[in-house]
């Protein structure tokens, strides 16, 4: 009986444990999501510009974005899986790739 | 030099103007499943920039490009069975009355001349901001915290109250610029899509009780205010 109750405490703390980090992954995520939303619509709207003068952005560019978006579909899969250390791996991958984006279009 | 400078100019016009062929050909070869908005959003800009080009065109020029847009009727109804979320329908809609109209396939009967171009719509003035204004109500509070909830619920709303006015702002310039093809930056996009973020995250913890965390939820909520204010005026 005793050891039911530890084995339910220790559960218990676990299960704390996790909604804690669950949170700050779900917080991260949320975050790294708006700044590359935000950094998209604004290579969206340069590469509209640029098309109308018939040129394109850099294929870096698109390169970038897809790594971007393939890191917080990463994240997210995780995430889903509760493997919290490596929704983080996959978010600072997806910041330092968004660092890299907003540093060529000027974004955030 | 005449001569040479003519051929120059004729060559940079049709130039341009086959590039939509190529990306109809391009599409038309992948399948429909790998299609997505931005590829019918890319087509539908090309088309409408190779329309300027599209004068003085033989019946042999019109008859190749109808058949052409006949293929892609055809191939984008494919498409349009597999869609299954709202923008890539309502892209494929816009891209076939594009379509339908495109004056590269289709010619004005002679002495008809284009209808002028539609003066342009005024932007829609912005809806609601998508988060709740007052906080949500709070079950079982000790009595203990009390008081630290009712601060937190009063504070939550001043916030919200303060950031929907900040949200309406930017929403209004939002449309504006890209009304002209222009957009926001992307440090003011972000801030505001962090206001609807915080905002839940604010109400969460005060559900939750986490007075702690719902406090600084409201203070992330009031420096993301500040700072789409500061961008879009108050």
């Amino acid at each position: 009986m005793k050891y039911l109750l530890l084995a339910c405490l220790a559960a218990a703390t676990l299960g704390a444990q996790e909604t804690s980090e669950q949170r700050q992954a779900k917080h991260h995520f949320d975050l790294a999501a708006i700044r590359a939303a935000a950094n998209f619509r604004s290579a969206d709207s340069i590469d509209a510009r640029l098309r109308q003068d018939g040129a394109v952005l850099h294929p870096r560019l698109s390169v970038l974005r897809m790594r971007i978006e393939a890191a917080l579909s990463e994240a997210q899969f995780e995430m889903d899986q509760h493997d919290y250390p490596a929704t983080e791996d996959a978010l600072t991958r997806a910041d330092a790739l968004l660092d890299r984006l907003a540093k060529e279009i000027g974004g955030y | 030099m005449r001569f040479l400078a003519s051929v120059l100019v004729c060559a940079a016009v049709c130039a341009q103007a086959p590039n939509w062929r190529q990306s109809f050909t391009g599409l038309l070869n992948r399948p429909p499943g790998t299609l997505s908005v931005r590829d019918l959003q890319m087509l539908e800009s090309q088309m409408a920039l190779a329309g300027q080009y599209c004068v003085g065109l033989t019946p042999g020029d019109y008859e190749a490009n109808r058949a052409l847009v006949r293929q892609m009727t055809a191939y984008l109804a494919t498409v349009q069975v597999a869609a299954q979320d709202a923008p890539m329908k309502t892209s494929l809609r816009r891209l076939s009355r594009s379509l339908a109209a495109f004056p590269c396939a289709y010619a004005l009967p002679p002495g008809q001349q284009r209808a002028p171009e539609a003066a342009p719509v005024p932007p829609p003035v912005p809806g609601e901001a998508p988060f709740a204004k007052t906080a949500p109500p709070l079950d079982d509070v000790p009595p203990a915290d009390q008081d630290t909830a009712k601060d937190l619920r009063e504070r939550y709303a001043v916030d919200a109250s303060h950031a929907a006015n900040a949200w309406k702002n930017a929403e209004e310039i939002r449309r504006n610029l890209a009304a002209k093809g222009m957009s926001l930056n992307a440090q003011t996009t972000a801030s505001v899509d962090h206001l609807q973020l915080f905002l839940d995250e604010a109400a969460e913890a005060l559900q939750a009780h986490k007075w702690d965390d719902a406090r600084s939820s409201l203070e992330a909520v009031e420096a993301a205010t500040q700072k789409v204010a500061k961008a879009v005026g108050n």
